[in-house]
């Protein structure tokens, strides 16, 4: 029986490699060299995809975490407290 | 914080309109005069920059230290310290970048003073690789149209809330101050005084920890 060699290109790096460089690849900040070895990595390696996948949701994921509005109460009674006492700070360094 | 027993909602409105100025530019065009203004003394400047920045100074302090009264404390201790340094700003970094400085730094003196974060084994939750470079458990699941779900079912925010609060203080002051406040690398760096590298080692790492919980909530694998 014939073996078939497999035509497939032989990555050029492992997928611990690809974990490491992975921020870097989301955030276009690899090299083209860089970027088509981790491509080429993508095509042969569903397991790397499947983790990318789920890295870009984790991170997107955190960020639809919309910032809570600070309640106008807290704002004033902080500003209150901190006016009083640059009122001090003021009055006791005209005294001096 | 202070009795305020005295005066009422409308006192404390009363008192805030009492400090603002008439200048109806947007802030960062006024904010060189402002900061001219609290160098010689003028509270009504010091009052704009405050209610210019306070949201986001208390949104990073609430989040890196995980409670209303702890956040206001530091609040209060850095906008004292804003009106007291402004004297020797000399404008050579971004005000709003020495601002966050400010307050991680406050921050971060009182997390560990107070140890809030508890100990985790970060380790724990990072991907594992076989020695030829392979994930150790394969295949990895493709869980993130779940997390969709978690999101819908608002359990999302509990789960990364509680998750960040595992990390390290500065670990912690990273991932939120890029993720949750939108600050750059470069930001992040200036604030926290560390390299550009340094930033991105820990938020990497913050976030493939925070992938890891994520994964076990679901019932998959970390790998």
């Amino acid at each position: 029986m014939r073996t078939k060699w497999s035509k497939k290109p032989v990555s050029a790096i492992t997928c611990k490699q690809v974990t490491q460089l992975i921020m870097d690849y989301i955030n276009n900040e690899l090299d083209a060299k860089a970027t088509k070895t981790f491509e080429v990595h993508l095509k042969d390696c569903n397991d790397c995809v499947a983790f990318l996948n789920t890295y870009k949701k984790t991170i997107a994921g955190v960020r639809s975490m919309k910032p809570e509005d600070v309640p106008q109460q807290i704002i004033e009674k902080v500003r209150y407290s901190i006016m009083k006492k640059l009122t001090i700070i003021t009055f006791i360094a005209y005294l001096c | 914080m202070n009795n305020l027993n005295l005066i009422d909602e409308k006192g404390l409105n009363d008192f805030s309109t009492l400090l603002r100025l008439d200048d109806k530019r947007p802030y960062k065009e006024r904010e060189a005069s402002l900061i001219e203004g609290v160098k010689s003394g003028d509270h009504r400047s010091f009052n704009e920059i405050f209610e210019e920045n306070f949201p986001r100074v208390y949104r990073l302090a609430h989040k890196l230290l995980g409670n209303s009264s702890e956040a206001e404390d530091v609040v209060q201790e850095v906008f004292l310290l804003v009106y007291r340094k402004t004297i020797t700003f000399e404008g050579k970094s971004d005000f709003s970048t020495w601002l966050y400085r400010l307050t991680a730094n406050t921050a971060l003196s009182r997390l560990r003073e107070i140890k809030k974060y508890r100990k985790v084994f970060v380790d724990e939750y990072l991907p594992q690789f076989n020695n030829d470079g392979h994930h150790k458990v394969r295949p990895v699941a493709d869980w993130s149209l779940q997390v969709d779900k978690l999101v819908s079912d608002k359990q999302l925010s509990g789960l990364i809330h509680e998750a960040i609060d595992h990390l390290k203080p500065l670990d912690k002051a990273v991932i939120v101050m890029s993720d949750l406040e939108e600050m750059t690398n470069r930001e992040i760096g200036n604030a926290l005084g560390l390299s550009l590298q340094a930033v991105k080692s820990r938020l990497h790492r913050a976030r493939l920890f925070l992938r890891g919980k994520l994964a076990v909530h679901l019932g998959y694998s970390l790998a």
